[in-house]
């Protein structure tokens, strides 16, 4: 939280009135955070080099994912929200004119919906090891060759909606703190044997 | 049902309460065509009939009305707040003609409001009250058995429910909340703060449903149940809830579920059902397991607790409790004019240190002459119990002042004080009783403190009467026999330790108090006679003082105990041995120069002086053109520079532009007919399909703090709205922020239809996702990455014209 407000290990001097501005943030934004989270999962078919189906019928239309999800047996995705209490009180801060309460709340709610949706990528790749698989890294529409007007299908296919989780026409999640990625679940031999035989670049 | 048959019901069976309502509707699809759960009241009253059906047939006593959402705020989510009435009296109805069949109850639900009271989100405590009582008014038309507030998180939502409940509703209500593993609730009230704030609010039975599973939510009943005699309604859910492919699964089992309530109800629940996830099955499996089984009734020693939202203190463990006296600007002018100035800075510093220093209780008095105490008394309790675990302390002989800081206070806070003046005490135990809180009360009447031990126990024993008759809990009253000067006054000391002893023969279930500051005015060495005076007080049986915790109070002092008892006539050993002592010089601020002051505060973002300080220098002979340019932006050109060199981060930089604006409040009037300063005006908007607004605002602060004058259009402005503003304001400079890729190319649109009309303010843009590189391309004039770069881009391009 601090490194998202620009703070810098060995420059920044932070003086007791922030350090009790912060704390005072904190303290708020324990009381009015609601984690929830949506997990769904599902076999999938490659079907061409940037079109991948996920069972029943969610179709991703994107490069990276079929990359992402290529050697992988299953498709996690997960949706998670902190819910409209922080930024319904950010916002007063800002009508109120208390920009400085503002920022921190704000930067205090971005890192607790990013935890949130490291402690759920957590849980799938607990689950998965338990039976032997390993998880890829996560990947959110918008990011690469993942378009951002893919979230609409991809929350619908989560059930991103009985969290409180709606998009704009713009397709930004509201509330504003949540998070939603795509995952592969793999198993363990495939991975090493990919490791053992996948071609060396030549130098 | 009335009180008394509730009470008596529950001692003679065991109640199994329905199952859940909301997941049991979603499961068999009842919700596809309604707006919300509870429209099913008026749009499809047989489903929710059948769900009843389905409880009480397996074997459910009391079932729940489908009332749960049905408050204005969260019907008007769905357009449906002019049916509130019709709904709650229609859930009633159902539930009704249901359990008549099967001789059984109907508890009318209630649920949260759906947004938190302030500071913790928008809705006054009258605003949440109103909600509440119009829902309870309506419920109390169908005339269920009781009212059920359920799945309540925050303390001061909870009082405001059962205030409404109580007031419009003449039957038993039964207070829930919900709690995590960790043993609170999301706003960190544990079931002590919870058992502590519903008996002093006279709540007829509390539980819990919900949130933590069955068997965690059995160790927080035990808990409970060790506390209070107060019937127990215990609702687990089956599990804690995942969403998993799209369907809400419960893990629990009925086994779980059951082993849970059967736990609970060998510690003494009296009621038992299930909340989430829970099943018909569920509720007939438990039915059977408590079958014929007699409630178990457990003996519960007495307690005395006060709380703040997040800490309960027992009054009754604690053999001697310290309440800080230092959020008190009696004398204290600066003080008083900080807080005039809604300036609670040094109101928080002092409730932290206190506690920090061992206060287990804080005394808030907000008397300052000319000033609104009823304001500054809820707007203190409102700035202190965010910040602080203490219980509070309202002192304040108004009892609107008193009813503001009971109203805010999400606790169970002391008042400070009635004494024998009957009016004004009975008026006292009405607001205690209402609010929830325990009284100190003074052996004093309208004609003053009686110089004897006798009269002024005799006092206490009518205050004990009159409390009585009020219905107020005796036990609770803390009884303050009052210290004088020791100088003025030797005598009175012996008085009022004798009082003390002898009241604790008579009355040990009550406390004692005493303020000690006023023993030692008008001798050296305050401290020796105020820490002597207390160590024999406490030997005498005192149990709570008022001090000042940050002194030293195991001082013993035996020419002090000599002048205490009265065996030191003129003070004369005293001061013999005291009266060349000098309190350590405390250290002097700095006398700073009323430049270097208002320059200083914008540096530390000190918003609260601000104001004041560039009055000071401006009346010290500066120019309101001179403390603007040369003290004020000075000062945030070293801020951005401190941020640059990392020695500041963002929090510090927004915190001295607030000071800065503060500043500034009181200088641009005087600014007017001067040039030199400002650079002009600034448009700032987010684009069209962008809600993010946090960055704009925080560059809108920092140019403002710069001398700009901002207009802030808001976020998710079109192209044609912002061209607009820009033709009518003329100003130097347009400011966009994106922060999706998605919505960035509207950036060059704004451009290109500026430049199609051949309009001259400059545009500069930012946002995460905007790069130079972007700005270069699609022709804006500027790029920041971040506020204090957008203040020097700003003045720059107003400099190129």
């Amino acid at each position: 939280m601090l490194a998202r407000l620009g703070f810098a290990n060995g420059k920044t001097v932070i003086d007791q009135k922030t350090t009790v501005a912060l704390e005072q943030e904190i303290s708020i934004a324990k009381k009015i955070i609601v984690p929830k989270q949506a997990i769904a999962f599902s076999a999938f078919k490659i079907i061409t080099d940037d079109t991948i189906l996920i069972e029943p019928s969610f179709e991703i239309k994107s490069k990276d994912i079929a990359n992402l999800l290529a050697n992988c047996h299953l498709a996690y995705g997960f949706a998670v929200t902190i819910g409209p209490a922080l930024e319904e009180k950010r916002n007063e801060y800002i009508n109120e004119k208390e920009t400085s309460r503002a920022l921190m709340l704000d930067a205090i709610g971005s890192v607790a919906a990013e935890e949130l949706a490291e402690i759920t990528n957590q849980q799938i790749k607990t689950e998965a090891e338990l039976v032997g698989s390993l998880t890829t890294m996560r990947f959110s529409p918008g990011y690469g060759n993942w378009p951002l007007n893919a979230q609409k299908d991809f929350l619908t296919w989560i059930g991103a909606q009985a969290i409180g989780i709606k998009l704009t026409p713009s397709f930004q999640m509201l509330p504003e703190k949540s998070v939603s990625a795509i995952l592969g679940i793999y198993k363990r031999q495939a991975e090493e044997i990919s490791r053992r035989f996948a071609p060396r670049d030549d130098k | 049902m009335n009180k008394e048959q509730f009470k008596n019901l529950l001692r003679k069976q065991v109640l199994i309460l329905d199952g859940a309502m909301g997941t049991q509707l979603q499961k068999l699809g009842y919700l596809s065509n309604a707006l919300a759960p509870e429209e099913l009241n008026i749009k499809f009253p047989e489903r929710i009939a059948e769900l009843h059906r389905s409880y009480l047939e397996a074997g459910s006593n009391a079932v729940i009305t489908n009332t749960f959402g049905a408050n204005e705020k969260k019907l008007s989510d769905y357009n449906l707040q002019n049916k509130i009435e019709e709904i709650n009296i229609a859930g009633v109805q159902i539930a009704r003609k249901e359990a008549e069949k099967f001789n059984a109850l109907v508890f009318a639900d209630m649920g949260p409001v759906g947004s938190y009271l302030e500071p913790l989100g928008p809705l006054t405590f009258d605003q949440t009250y109103a909600i509440f009582a119009k829902q309870a008014k309506a419920l109390a038309k169908a005339a269920p058995d009781a009212i059920i507030i359920e799945t309540m998180t925050e303390t001061r939502e909870l009082k405001a429910a059962l205030l409404a409940a109580k007031d419009n509703f003449n039957g038993p209500v039964i207070v829930q909340m919900t709690f995590t593993a960790e043993g609170t609730t999301v706003t960190g009230t544990d079931t002590t703060v919870f058992v502590t704030l519903m008996e002093a609010m006279g709540a007829d039975a509390i539980g819990m449903n919900c949130s933590v599973g069955p068997a965690q939510m059995a160790v927080l009943a035990q808990k409970i149940l060790s506390i209070t005699k107060l019937p127990l309604s215990f609702k687990p859910n089956a599990g804690m809830p995942k969403l998993i492919n799209r369907q809400t699964v419960f893990p629990g089992t009925a086994d779980e579920f059951v082993s849970a309530c059967v736990s609970a109800y060998a510690n003494g629940a009296a009621m038992l059902g299930g909340c989430c996830g829970t099943t018909p099955e569920f509720i007939n499996a438990l039915s059977l397991a408590l079958k014929g089984k007699k409630p178990v009734v457990k003996s519960v020693p007495e307690n005395f607790f006060l709380a703040s939202r997040t800490k309960a203190i027992n009054l009754k463990e604690n053999s001697f409790a310290v309440i800080g006296e230092r959020i008190n600007p009696t004398n204290r002018k600066q003080f008083q004019e900080e807080l005039s100035a809604g300036n609670f800075t040094t109101l928080r510093k002092e409730a932290r240190n206190q506690e920090s220093a061992g206060a287990q209780l804080l005394d808030i008095n907000m008397g300052i002459p000319g000033a609104d105490e009823k304001v500054l008394m809820g707007k203190a309790v409102r700035e202190i119990q965010e910040t602080v675990q203490a219980p509070l302390c309202l002192d304040s002989s108004s009892v609107d002042a008193l009813e503001a800081g009971l109203k805010m206070c999400a606790g169970k806070p002391l008042i400070n004080s009635i004494n024998g003046e009957t009016e004004k005490a009975n008026k006292i135990f009405t607001l205690a009783k209402r609010y929830g809180a325990a009284i100190i009360a003074l052996a004093s009447n309208e004609k003053g403190l009686p110089c004897d031990k006798a009269e002024r126990l005799s006092i206490a024993d009518s205050i004990i009467a009159q409390a009585n008759k009020a219905g107020f809990k005796t036990s609770e009253i803390v009884f303050d026999f009052l210290m004088l000067s020791a100088s003025a006054a030797p005598e009175q000391v012996n008085q009022t330790l004798a009082t003390i002893m002898d009241f604790k023969k008579t009355h040990p279930e009550n406390k004692t108090v005493l303020g000690l500051s006023n023993v030692s005015f008008g001798l050296p060495n305050r401290q020796a006679i105020n820490s002597t005076c207390l160590s024999l007080a406490k030997e005498a049986g005192l149990t709570m003082a008022i001090l000042n915790p940050h002194e030293n109070w195991s001082v013993f002092d035996d020419e002090a105990k000599a002048l205490l008892l009265g065996l030191d006539h003129g003070a004369k050993k005293y001061i013999a041995k005291h009266g060349s002592f000098k309190r350590a010089p405390v250290q002097e601020n700095i006398k700073l120069s009323p430049d270097a002051a208002l320059y200083g505060a914008i540096i530390d973002g000190s918003k609260e002086t601000a104001a004041a300080l560039a009055k000071t220098a401006i009346d010290s002979g500066l120019s309101p053109l001179e403390v603007a340019n040369e003290i004020v932006l000075k000062a945030l050109n070293e801020v951005g520079d401190k941020f640059e060199t990392k020695e500041f981060f963002l929090p510090q930089v927004i915190m001295s532009a607030e000071a800065a604006q503060m500043a500034f409040g009181y200088i641009k009037p005087l600014l007017k007919k001067e040039k030199g300063f400002g650079f002009g005006k600034i448009i700032l908007a987010t684009v069209y399909g962008d809600v993010h607004d946090i960055g704009k605002n925080i560059v809108g602060a920092v140019l403002e703090s710069h001398g700009w004058q901002v207009i802030d259009l808001g976020k998710n402005i079109s192209c044609e709205n912002i061209i607009s503003a820009a033709k009518k304001e003329k100003p130097a400079v347009v400011g966009l922020s994106s922060l999706m890729t998605t919505t960035m190319l509207e950036m060059e649109k704004i451009i290109r239809e500026r430049n199609s009309l051949g309009l001259a303010f400059k545009i500069m843009i930012g946002g995460a996702p905007v790069t130079k590189k972007f700005a270069i391309e699609i022709g804006a004039d500027g790029f920041a990455k971040d506020a204090v770069e957008a203040a020097k881009v700003a003045k720059k391009l107003s400099a190129s014209g």
